[in-house]
């Protein structure tokens, strides 16, 4: 356990915690738009500003790879942080003014416009890299990455082609700050990065419980027997709860 | 031959070398640097090749292409040893001339001799042309004499002794870092960071290998110092790495060594090769080094191809297979680099000086230099000035002497407006400030850097505004685009200082510049984004004027930027020639033959061809 200052107030951390971690479970509010818990911290979108002074010297930095350290002292807000996180806002508003997301953040940082020109792209990807580590990191399918450099910049499956590692399972759809990931789905199939999957049902009940892809996947990864995607949580739990009582009571509820 | 298993086999052989060679034999040596190359040097090669067999005096003459000499200006340059006769401009005409006349008959050949333009005089030796006579040229003093892609010239010239001398002496590796840090030595790939410290704090990281790397990336555009160093002295940095590696990494860890090097940079590539080759046949690589008990190699890695590679952590990753993109430096490379481990980056022209300085001596090289900057500082010096080239001065020399005295001053005697230095995220320095002393601190203070050392010299013809433009251009592409300050923030100043240009901007757009400058700044995730704005910045700063008329008058005073300029036919001096109406590429010039001619401006693309073309100076621009 270490000790140091937020906004004042001293708290404890573990090693090996970024400083964004500790201020949020403290109650600290710091706005973020490339933060996931799940996934490693990127540094991408630069909204979560703080300033840490470490041995007398003070500066600015990302809070979401910043450690936690001994004796340093966060401040989350002051002028300078909200001047630099509103500019930081503008420029990430550049990419798509239109969206509800992004107008949200903004409204919540007080800025109302942006007085920059927008980027030639608009599709409301702010380029935050969410997608990518999730698909890589927790699903662990690697079907989207960056591509291009600089201004260019976007993701995209490999050559843009239908990826073929991609499972179908929406986590990158799911946790997009901005909600720009398109899918489609009707009872049968779904469609994502220009994928078609078909879907597989609960065989009790019709639910839709994902695409074979993706429960191989889950399958693989939790060692548990392929049975145990066959039917939807629902209908497991109903025949847990019907096997159990068999055992309990003979199958007689008292 | 067998490697050398002690630094007594490799002394015996250095004598056997030095006793062995005729210092009065004739080596024709061929410049077939950067700018000798584009001038023709491979073909002048062969071309001398051929007129020595023809001579039939292979025996006694040899062609020896060499790395950078410097001297572009005067390319593809010959220097005929032992009497180091220096000629210019030479062309695969004259090589039976220098074989027959020169090499054999000791005879010099006077048109190919450089003329001092300030003198008059013809320059014969290499070491009286006056670029040379001002520069200090510690690392690249040697490039004429020496064969790259021959590990006995090196050896034959005391090399490897600097290394040989710490294991004779017993030198500690601690002892070793003590020297780097009290010489001053900073590294030259941009930061300036005292390259002691960072040596020390790598030996003092635990980890089961330390990495010592060697960054040879060279992204700026225009820059070719570290390429240079490495096609004409290889064995200096390979030297140089193995004190490195000694002094990081022994006896408490493995070493292994990286050279990252630019992918456009293939006789570099192949002369490390030939000469790691060289090194590891004659046990100055590879397991138990000169039986120190050091073992030590280096592997060649081919760069990413993007400026951004350059960086620390980008050229780790690019390393590792992964794509070459910064990532936060809260935790030192020096403690966990490439591969988790500690990892010890300096850059060519760094490891370079590190052989030098034990060989000359502490003493002697904190001698040279400022204060806080020692040694001396490669530089690319391009743009209006009369000689261009590669130079080599002490830290602390004031641009004015760089320009005008190594540099020889402004072409065509225009007036000197700016130099840029530092690279693409370097800044502007007016001529106001041009006894500057440049070293590190002080081109920080001004708002520049000193960058991996070009310098890009301007005179009064070059538009400030549009210098920015061109220097967010390069940026906006070259950001890896992580990180939202860095890849919008660039592009969107792009964006403005485009417009001023285009004769589109408003009133606050210097301000929003301004505020947008700031956010980059210090929130961009790596320094390619904390430095990006010091282009515009430093233009700000030194030429508000010009922003403003291009604002406010739209104007350009430089009348450089096409949408603000205008081209007029002054009527009493126009005499029909019809030459500008022929050559303007949009017909946008009417008149009958022998009759003042008109340019139709809304048909003008300013493109300049009948400004360039008029015999009689009949065009304006305004
Ligand atoms: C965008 C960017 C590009 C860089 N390119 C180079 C390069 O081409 N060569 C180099 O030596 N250093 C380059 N650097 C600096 C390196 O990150 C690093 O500081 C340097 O190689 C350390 O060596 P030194 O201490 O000997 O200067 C670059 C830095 C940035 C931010
Ligand atoms: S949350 Fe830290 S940079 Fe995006």
């Amino acid at each position: 356990m270490l000790t140091f200052t937020i906004d004042g107030q001293t708290v404890q951390a573990e090693e090996g915690q970024n400083l964004l971690e500790v201020a949020l479970a403290h109650g600290f509010d710091i706005p973020t738009l490339c933060y996931h818990p799940s996934v490693s911290a990127y540094g991408a979108c630069r909204l979560c500003l703080v300033e840490v002074t470490q041995r007398g010297r003070s500066r600015i930095t990302t809070s979401c790879n910043y450690p936690a350290l001994p004796g340093i002292s966060v401040v989350t807000r002051n002028d300078r942080i909200d001047r630099l996180r509103r500019l930081v806002m503008e420029l990430i508003l550049c990419r798509d003014p239109g969206n509800p997301q992004l107008q949200a953040m903004a409204d919540r940082l007080g800025v109302d416009r942006t007085r920059l020109r927008f980027a030639s792209r608009q599709d409301g990807c702010i380029l935050c890299g969410l997608c990518e580590r999730i698909c890589r990191e927790s699903i662990g399918a690697d079907a989207i990455s960056f591509v291009g450099r600089g201004h260019e910049r976007r993701l995209a499956t490999p050559f843009d082609e239908p990826s073929e590692s991609c499972v179908g399972c929406l986590a990158c759809a799911m946790v997009c700050p901005t909600q720009v990931i398109e899918f489609t789905q009707d009872a049968d199939t779904r469609t994502i990065w220009k994928r078609t999957f078909t879907l597989v049902k609960c065989k009790e009940c019709g639910a839709v419980l994902g695409t074979p892809e993706e429960l191989a996947l889950f399958q693989r990864k939790t060692g548990l027997d392929a049975s145990y995607f066959d039917t939807c949580d629902a209908c497991r739990k109903k025949q847990t709860a019907t096997a159990f009582a068999a055992v309990t009571w003979g199958g007689q509820r008292p | 031959m067998a490697p050398f298993s002690s630094t007594a086999e490799l002394h015996a052989y250095q004598q056997a070398l030095v006793e062995r060679r005729d210092p009065d034999r004739t080596v024709i040596a061929v410049c077939y640097g950067t700018g000798c190359k584009a001038s023709g040097a491979t073909e002048l090669i062969d071309a001398l090749k051929k007129a020595v067999q023809e001579a039939g005096c292979s025996d006694r003459v040899s062609v020896m292409p060499t790395g950078c000499h410097g001297f572009c200006e005067g390319a593809p340059l010959v220097v005929v040893h032992p009497r180091r006769i220096l000629y210019t401009k030479v062309k695969p005409r004259h090589a039976a001339d220098i074989v027959n006349k020169t090499a054999l008959a000791g005879e010099v050949i006077e048109p190919l001799l450089f003329v001092d333009p300030d003198t008059g005089n013809k320059v014969v030796h290499e070491g009286e042309l006056p670029f040379y006579a001002h520069q200090h040229r510690l690392l690249l003093g040697r490039h004429s004499t020496t064969n790259p892609e021959e590990i006995d010239d090196y050896l034959a010239n005391g090399g490897y002794g600097a290394w040989a001398r710490i294991l004779d002496e017993q030198i500690a590796p601690e002892a070793i870092i003590e020297l780097i840090k009290k010489s001053g030595l900073r590294g030259r790939g941009g930061g300036g960071f005292p390259a002691g410290r960072k040596w020390d704090s790598c030996r003092n990281a635990p980890g089961e290998v330390h990495y010592v790397i060697c960054n040879a990336d060279e992204g700026d555009p225009g820059a070719f110092m570290d390429e240079s160093v490495l096609e004409g002295n290889p064995h200096s940095v390979i030297e140089g790495m193995i004190i490195g590696a000694y002094a990081i990494g022994f006896p408490h860890s493995r070493t292994e060594g990286y050279v990252y090097i630019r992918h456009e940079y293939p006789l570099a590539r192949h002369r490390l090769a030939i000469a790691l080759d060289q090194a590891r046949e004659k046990g100055l690589l590879g397991d138990n080094i000169l039986g120190s008990g050091l073992s030590f190699d280096i592997t060649v890695n081919r760069g990413g191809g993007a400026f951004v590679c350059g960086e620390s952590t980008a050229l780790m990753a690019s390393i590792e297979g992964f794509p070459g993109e910064p990532r936060a430096k809260h935790i030192h490379t020096v403690v966990s680099g490439l591969y988790g481990m500690p990892t010890n980056l300096n850059n060519v022209e760094t490891w370079a000086n590190v052989p030098v300085i034990l060989n000359m001596g502490v003493q002697a090289y904190r001698a040279i230099g400022t204060e806080h900057s020692k040694g001396t500082k490669i530089f690319s010096l391009v743009g209006k000035v009369n000689n261009t080239g590669l130079v080599e001065v002490p830290m602390g020399m004031t641009l004015k002497d760089i320009i005008f005295q190594v540099g020889g001053g402004i072409r065509n005697g225009k007036r000197f407006k700016a130099v840029q230095t530092g690279g693409p995220s370097g800044g502007c320095i007016p001529a106001s400030l041009i006894d500057l002393p440049v070293d590190f601190d002080r081109l920080d203070e001004v708002g520049s850097m000193m960058g991996s050392g070009g310098m890009i010299v301007m005179d009064e013809t070059t538009c400030m505004v549009e210098v920015a433009r061109y220097f967010l251009n390069f940026l906006r592409s070259e950001s890896c685009g992580k990180c939202s300050t860095c890849r919008e923030g660039i592009a969107r100043m792009y964006d403005i200082v485009e417009g001023i240009t285009r004769g589109e901007g408003k009133p606050g757009d210097v301000e929003l510049l301004e505020e947008l400058a700031e956010v980059v700044r210090e929130a961009s995730l790596c320094a390619l984004g904390t430095t990006a704005p010091n282009p515009v910045l430093s233009t700000i700063r030194y030429f508000a004027e010009e922003y403003r008329a291009h604002i406010e008058e739209k104007r350009c005073p430089a009348k450089q930027c096409k949408a603000l300029i205008t081209y007029r036919i002054i009527e009493d001096r126009c005499t029909g020639c019809t030459a500008c109406a022929k050559i303007c590429p949009t017909d946008a010039i009417t008149g009958v033959k022998d009759q003042v001619h008109l340019i139709h401006q809304e048909k003008c693309i300013q493109c300049g061809s009948c400004y360039e073309v008029c015999p009689v100076d009949a065009i304006s621009v305004e």
